[in-house]
């Protein structure tokens, strides 16, 4: 496989130069060739003006090139002087280490980045925005002139942006060239100088900020897959009819504040919101997977107990987490087990139970949502994400639920498959039942929900219609823009008096 | 015509899946074994000779098929031995004190699933490890082996009990190979065939996505040492039995064999994998090993040292596979 063909571009020294594209556009190989990780099967390197071979991270390291990676690797029981000065620590021999100049050191640095903590404070006890500038000041003291950063925003709560960009701008300020890794284009277009766009492998364009508007990147990004979001009518409601599921005023700890939502039969609702809006949460409280504190869910007028995912299951939900390697498969199992493991009672004949009921469970389900295995005994590891995801599903189908929690159900699957598993989602709220979803794709959520309720903070601060509302709508209610942020950035002064 | 060709598909088919099954490279491996051995030591592959590996392995097999129960689902029970020595204690103590010998085993049955319950209780409730928690119930339970006898061996059981363990059938079969075989069937069928097997499988498979559909987990993993436990106690009231005499001592290292057999069965230790068949098989294998062994009079310091090298390849074997797929 090709994973980057024919990219050459310049990086002015000190400079921002941001690396955009699609997810699977060769953004993270490139890294990789850049720092020594992986090897290019052709072409070069310069570095000031001379070639470099660069075979390992720690030849890059010594030539000035430092990275930090999206997840970045530290050692959370040290202290954050201990992992700037991790590389030392390697090479200290049985020298007896003098702290306390270090600590210095590193109290300086951190002050000139921004961050209050002592230098002497264990990495665990700093959010992950605060670790991220740790390793930023590791790759400084490493001597490092050109920075690589692969996605830092993403994992970075919104609080934390500002703090990110101050953080470049200081870094700019001291000489330092940096390559900047996103998707997210607000942020790029806020802090590069240059932009390089990669699309499936190759470039597409590299210029000055000033030559391009955001839309042209946009479009440069998703090339001729380009469109315009599909919208569809929402079904016929008759008046006065009641919800299929209703929550109200439900609160979980400090992740979700009040939250009440009506969802009615044959609807899909879509829950928007970035990373740490509560979405995700909302799904595992229903499942009984959060402890609630506060509030009622009715399913058909009727209060339910959902305090663990048997009592969610009989109350006729079900749910599908976004991990489906580590929370939703078994992947070492078949896809007949997978499909028949949350039923197993039933098929049962008293707990006794042989192959035939999963076989044929199994060969229903394949037939019905047209899951590609070989047989109902093929592993689910060795399906394609597309088909993983269908057996996930089926697995939920067999339960006959009558409301589906999905959390980001065409996480990571092809075209093809999303559209699919669209066609199956359409079905199974034909039947009168209901879903709750959520995607890491705006447009995707927009075209397939009926109405999108954004989340904000743990709270639910807007309802639309699908039908009638924009990307730009959303992403300004789900970024905290706009006056119900400051509403309850007031709320939240008055909670700290 | 037609019908032939049907016959040799399927036939092709039943033996295509014989040589892709997991348990295939241990029947390989124990059938070389018993070639060479046969072949190398003359008294090897007699009838007397294979009943009595096959008597010497039971006791530990039954402990090996508990302790499977308890790797299926991603755990581990290194207390086993020391229940072992425990439950053959205390069922001597309680039959040489006057308690009827069926009664006397059922309690003892009883007493090794609490040792069985208190490790799942502290690993499924208190959340401790594995490893650490059976570690500590192994010193435990064999400590007080030692205290309930102040070291001295129970002597004078019953002739009843010790039958279990002596009596050959016909002459011929061994009673503690019935049991052995008697357990693995069990065992099989509930593996396969039942809802708690599937759930054993699963859990151990993806212990979340398993309480996401709906499994308790807790009570699997519970019911899983409970069980193995239990197993426990069976073998060691049978090698109570087949000795005549018990001493808080027996059993002492088992769970090194034990353990080991389990993994050179095919199971793996990250959970969800592994089979009676296998298990058996591996157990069979360190059985023959060591009657190879003082066969050929190489002599028991080796049974250790072969064990151990048994075990690595095992476990390297099963990486291997794992990288293959």
């Amino acid at each position: 496989m090709e994973a980057l063909k024919g990219v050459s571009f310049g990086v002015g020294e000190n400079s921002v130069h941001a690396l955009v594209g699609e997810n699977g556009a060769g953004k993270s190989t490139l890294i990789k060739v850049c720092c020594g990780i992986e090897r290019r099967d052709a072409g070069e390197i310069r570095w000031k003006g001379k070639p470099v071979d660069v075979r390992s991270p720690l030849e890059a390291g010594r030539l000035g090139i430092g990275v930090v990676h999206q997840q970045f690797p530290q050692c959370l029981n040290l202290t954050i002087a201990q992992n700037i000065y991790l590389a030392e620590l390697c090479r200290t021999t049985i020298k007896p280490l003098i702290w306390r100049e270090r600590n210095a050191r590193a109290h300086d640095l951190l002050r000139q980045f921004g961050l209050g903590a002592a230098p002497e404070t264990r990495l665990g006890e700093l959010s992950i925005g605060e670790r991220q500038v740790v390793e930023i000041c590791k790759a400084v003291t490493m001597n490092a002139e050109l920075i690589i950063m692969d996605e830092p925003t993403s994992s970075l709560a919104l609080r934390e942006l500002e703090s990110f960009f101050d953080l470049i701008e200081r870094l700019r300020q001291r000489g330092m060239t940096m390559i900047y890794v996103s998707h997210r284009l607000d942020e790029v277009f806020r802090i590069a100088d240059r932009i390089t766009v990669l699309r499936d492998g190759a470039e597409v364009f590299t210029g000055k900020r000033s030559e391009v508007s955001p839309s042209e990147v946009a479009t440069l990004m998703v090339g001729c897959k380009f469109q315009e979001v599909e919208r569809r009518p929402p079904p016929e409601r008759k008046r006065l009819e009641e919800p299929l599921f209703a929550i109200e005023e439900l609160s979980v700890g400090e992740s979700l504040r009040d939250i009440s939502l009506e969802v009615f039969p044959g609807e899909i609702v879509g829950l928007a919101g970035l990373q740490g809006s509560g979405t995700s949460e909302l799904m595992k409280s229903l499942f009984g997977l959060l402890r609630r504190n506060a509030g009622h869910v009715m399913m058909r007028g009727e209060e339910v107990r959902l305090r663990n995912p048997l009592e969610a299951i009989a109350a006729g939900l079900a749910y599908m987490p976004a991990d489906r390697y580590t929370e939703g498969l078994n992947t070492i199992m078949s896809v007949g087990e997978n499909i028949a493991l949350a039923v197993l009672q039933e098929l049962s004949r008293r707990g006794v139970m042989g192959r035939t009921p999963i076989r044929r469970i199994g060969e229903e389900y394949i037939d019905k949502l047209d899951i590609k295995a070989r047989s109902v005994w093929q592993q689910v590891e060795y399906l394609s994400g597309g088909n993983q995801q269908k057996v996930g599903l089926a697995k939920w189908l067999a339960t006959g639920p009558s409301l589906l929690l999905l959390d980001d159900p065409t996480r990571g699957v092809d075209v093809g498959a999303k559209a699919e598993i669209h066609r199956i989602l359409r079905n199974i709220v034909g039947e009168g039942r209901a879903c709750v979803m959520t995607s890491s794709e705006l447009p995707e959520l927009i075209s397939i929900t009926d109405r999108i309720i954004t989340m904000y903070k743990g709270q639910i601060n807007g309802c639309f219609r699908s039908d009638q509302v924009s990307q730009e709508e959303i992403m300004h209610a789900i970024s905290g823009a706009g006056e119900v942020a400051e509403v309850r950035m007031g709320k939240e002064a008055e909670d700290a008096k | 015509m037609r019908n032939s060709d049907g016959a040799l598909v399927s036939a092709r088919r039943i033996v295509m899946r014989v040589v892709h099954a997991r348990e295939a490279g241990v029947a390989l491996a124990l059938v070389v074994l018993m070639v060479v051995l046969s072949v190398s030591a003359k008294n090897f592959l007699t009838v007397r000779n294979i009943f009595s590996i096959l008597r010497a392995v039971s006791f530990e097999g039954i402990a090996a098929l508990g302790i499977l129960l308890v790797m299926v689902t991603g755990g581990l029970d290194l207390s086993l031995a020391s229940n072992m020595a425990l439950s053959g204690i205390l069922v001597s103590l309680l039959m040489v004190s006057g308690v009827p010998v069926f009664a006397a085993m059922l309690v003892t049955l009883i007493a090794g699933m609490s040792i069985g319950a208190v490790n799942g209780l502290f690993i499924t409730k208190v959340r401790l490890g594995p490893i650490i928690t059976t570690l500590g119930m192994m010193s435990v339970v064999r400590g007080l082996a030692f205290i309930v006898t102040k070291g001295l061996p129970v002597v004078n059981l019953p002739v009843g009990f010790v039958t279990l363990g002596q009596h050959l059938i016909g002459g011929i079969v061994p009673v503690p190979i019935l049991f052995f075989l008697g357990v693995a069937v069990l065992l099989h069928l509930v593996l396969r065939y039942t809802v708690f097997g599937y759930h054993l499988f699963a859990t151990g498979g993806n212990e979340l996505a398993s309480q996401y559909s709906g499994v308790q987990v807790a009570k699997v993993k519970l019911l899983a040492y409970v069980l193995s436990g239990m197993l426990g106690a069976l073998g060691g009231m049978l090698l109570i039995a087949r000795l005549g005499v018990a001493q808080p001592s027996i059993a002492v290292g088992y769970e090194l064999g034990i353990i080991a057999a389990v993994i050179i069965g095919g199971t793996s230790l990250n959970g969800g994998i592994g089979s009676v068949l296998g298990t058996v098989l591996g157990v069979l294998i360190i059985g023959v090993i060591r009657n190879g062994l003082v066969l050929a009079n190489i002599g028991g310091y080796y049974i250790q040292f072969a064990n151990g090298l048994l075990i690595l390849a095992a476990v390297v074997i099963n990486r291997l596979r794992g990288v293959q797929d």
